[in-house]
């Protein structure tokens, strides 16, 4: 802009207004007279479209108008009380921002926008901690969830997305046993291994759950019999005051199951007629062919059947069980069960303890009624657990030791249980397992027992 | 009638001592704006006889049409009491409170004009009838009502601010230290928003209009 142009054109506007002719106005100015003479004549054409005349009749109807309005206003009901509240933190905001105007435009719209800033992040960042502790039912835990989902989505890797999916869903059983301990009746839905089926009731994750007429049981695979103990479930139902869960309905959600190979594409298999899909993070044996027999882990969802895994049957270790050992051999019956199992041990570090499982090194192992357990073992020590393996899959323990191995291996050892040999006889006094008698007495349904090896001597003793 | 035009005198004499006295008409402002919150009919009255005229130059300088231009400071003043009523209204600067609020009645109008735009012919009808009762030479008043037209259509072409500068400047004149302090800008903004407000005027209509 041309300070001394808009400057003149200032005064000449005044003198304008005052009275004073174009002409004069110029010659106040001669050095910027041509540009100046545009300008004023621009102003002298808009100035035409100034009204000095007010139409006072139209001003009385107005006014009357306007009276009637008001009238109107007073006989209404008078504002809520929210409304009162609202109208008095708007009035408070359009103060400060006249304020802010008033003092120095750009520094109080500077410092506003700084504020609503701070103010916005404070109060979310709030409100975020808050919903943190939320339970279902509570007002905040939809935004709880939403930002549960948020972090799943933004997950970098897939390892981690399944790692925030494991904690979450982890964190829904632990809302549900907070609901349960309040005694609060609510709508819930959480997942779990499934640790017994009782008459009473049935058990997920140490979670009493009891199932009424109405229940609906969805399995969705027809290479499934039937829900047994240690299948992944996913119940949907209602807490109550008595400490239970009351279900509505129940999804089977994690298991595994034996078929036949039929085709195999890109995103799906077809097994024993069962059309599974597959992706990248799908563990796939390499020598598993159409027409093979292969284990297939499932992980089951509203909109279809996914495989985690499938293994050649040929190659399947204990190991490669999946760490949950949510597995399930449909073609196990209950008369092949004594020949099938077999009798296992683990050594490692214990991470998790519960009345219903223990979890070593990341591998689950149940806890059965007359499971040996040692006295004095705490989270963190070493320990050796002798188990089997059921028609289902799952792993259970039939004793715990502490593990005399910890002083000179950390590592956690999963091997499957070498012949029986000669060594054993040699060995057993240098054990604590108990005697075969007492054996045999403490685990009656396990025949083979007796036949669990110990480590043997150059194990104990490295050097 | 004769309360309306001695409201008028009122006025001037109020417009008068603004020019001089801005700080001491601040404070009645604030004190007629909390009274107002009562829905007085007496208070109302004054406020609307005060004000009124500021609010239809504002509203007939930037629409071509008297009877629109009413109905635009009517609805300015019905605006006035629902907000108030509700607890939204003016908290201390009433005069530019209307003034804003008569600017955005104006673009609503304009906006719903470009969705559906009106025949020509109410237009053609205001002009016939101009050119009946008027005893002015019909040509000229064609003439007067096109160019009237044109540097409104010019107008329009503006920014928000530039649209309400010159209203203010030229339509309502107001001193460049008032207009600042209506529209909440410095004097030096003012001014640099006047001028190339007149630049792009002169350049759109000047040349027509010489």
């Amino acid at each position: 802009m041309n300070r001394r142009l808009a400057d003149a054109l200032e005064t000449c506007i005044k003198s304008l207004q005052a009275g004073v002719t174009l002409e004069e106005c110029l010659n106040q100015y001669p050095d910027v007279a041509p540009q100046l003479r545009d300008l004023l004549k621009t102003v002298e054409m808009i100035e035409c479209l100034r009204v000095e005349k007010i139409p006072v009749e139209s001003m009385t109807q107005n006014q009357r108008e306007l009276l009637s309005h008001a009238k109107k206003l007073v006989s209404q009901e008078k504002p809520g009380k929210c409304v009162a509240v609202a109208g008095r933190i708007l009035a408070f905001r359009s103060m400060i921002v006249q304020t802010f105007r008033q003092a120095k435009p750009i520094m109080g719209r500077l410092v506003m926008a700084f504020a609503i800033t701070g103010i916005l992040i404070i109060f979310s960042g709030s409100l975020l901690i808050v919903s943190a502790k939320s339970l279902p039912g509570d007002s905040l835990y939809p935004m709880k969830l939403a930002v549960e989902n948020i972090r799943v989505h933004l997950a970098p890797s897939e390892d981690i997305r399944s790692e925030y999916e494991d904690h979450y869903s982890q964190q829904r059983v632990l809302e549900v046993q907070s609901l349960l301990g309040l005694g609060r009746k609510q709508e819930i839905s959480f997942e779990g291994i499934l640790n017994s089926m009782e008459d009473t009731g049935w058990v997920v994750n140490g979670i009493t759950v009891k199932l009424q007429p109405e229940t609906v049981i969805m399995i969705g695979n027809n290479a499934i019999r039937s829900v047994e103990p240690g299948m992944k479930v996913e119940v949907d139902g209602i807490t109550n005051e008595q400490g239970w869960v009351q279900a509505e309905e129940i999804h089977l959600r994690e298991y595994h199951y034996f078929g036949i190979v039929d085709a195999k594409g890109i995103d799906g298999w077809e097994i024993s007629g069962i059309n599974v899909r597959v992706s990248s993070s799908t563990h796939i044996d390499s020598g598993v062919q159409v027409g093979n027999e292969a284990e297939v882990v499932i992980r089951a969802e509203d909109n279809g059947m996914f495989a985690m895994a499938i293994l050649s049957v040929g190659q399947q270790k204990p190991g490669s069980a999946p760490p949950q050992s949510s597995t399930v051999d449909t073609k196990a019956s209950e008369g092949d069960f004594a020949e099938d199992s077999e009798e296992l041990q683990i050594s490692g570090k214990v991470v998790r303890i519960s009345p219903f499982s223990w979890t070593v090194d990341g591998v689950d192992v149940y806890i059965a009624n007359d499971t040996h357990i040692a006295d004095d073992i705490k989270l963190g020590d070493n320990i050796t657990v002798i188990y089997e393996v059921e028609a289902n899959g799952s792993f259970t323990a039939l004793e715990i030791d502490k593990s005399r191995l910890s002083d000179q291996n950390d590592d956690t050892e999963m091997q499957p249980t070498p012949e029986p040999g000669g060594d054993d006889e040699g060995l057993s006094d240098m054990s604590d397992h108990p005697s075969e008698a007492e054996e045999t007495e403490a685990y009656p349904n396990t025949p083979d027992h007796e036949e669990t090896p110990v480590p043997t001597e150059s194990e104990l003793d490295p050097d | 009638m004769m309360l309306t035009c001695q409201s008028l005198g009122i006025y001037n004499k109020i417009v008068f001592q603004q020019r001089g006295e801005n700080q001491r008409l601040m404070s009645d402002e604030s004190s007629e704006i909390d009274r107002l919150s009562t829905l007085d009919p007496q208070i109302i009255t004054a406020i609307h006889d005060q004000y009124f005229p500021d609010v239809y130059r504002f509203a007939r300088f930037r629409v071509d049409d008297e009877v629109i231009a009413e109905d635009i400071a009517g609805d300015v003043f019905v605006c006035l009491l629902e907000a108030v009523h509700s607890g939204r209204g003016p908290t201390t600067n009433l005069r530019g409170w209307l003034l804003k609020t008569t600017a955005n009645i104006v673009n609503d109008h304009y906006r719903s004009l470009y969705k559906h735009p009106v025949d020509d012919s109410s237009e053609l009808q205001e002009n016939a009838r101009d050119l009946f009762i008027s005893q002015d030479d019909p040509a000229r008043i064609t003439d007067e009502a096109e160019m009237r037209r044109s540097i409104q259509a010019a107008m329009e072409t503006l920014t928000h601010a530039q649209k309400l500068v010159i209203t203010l400047r030229f339509g309502n004149r107001f001193s460049l230290e008032e207009t600042a302090e209506l529209m909440g800008k410095n004097i030096n903004t003012i001014k640099a928003l006047q001028f190339r407000a007149l630049i792009a005027l002169r350049r759109r209509i000047g040349s027509d209009l010489t």
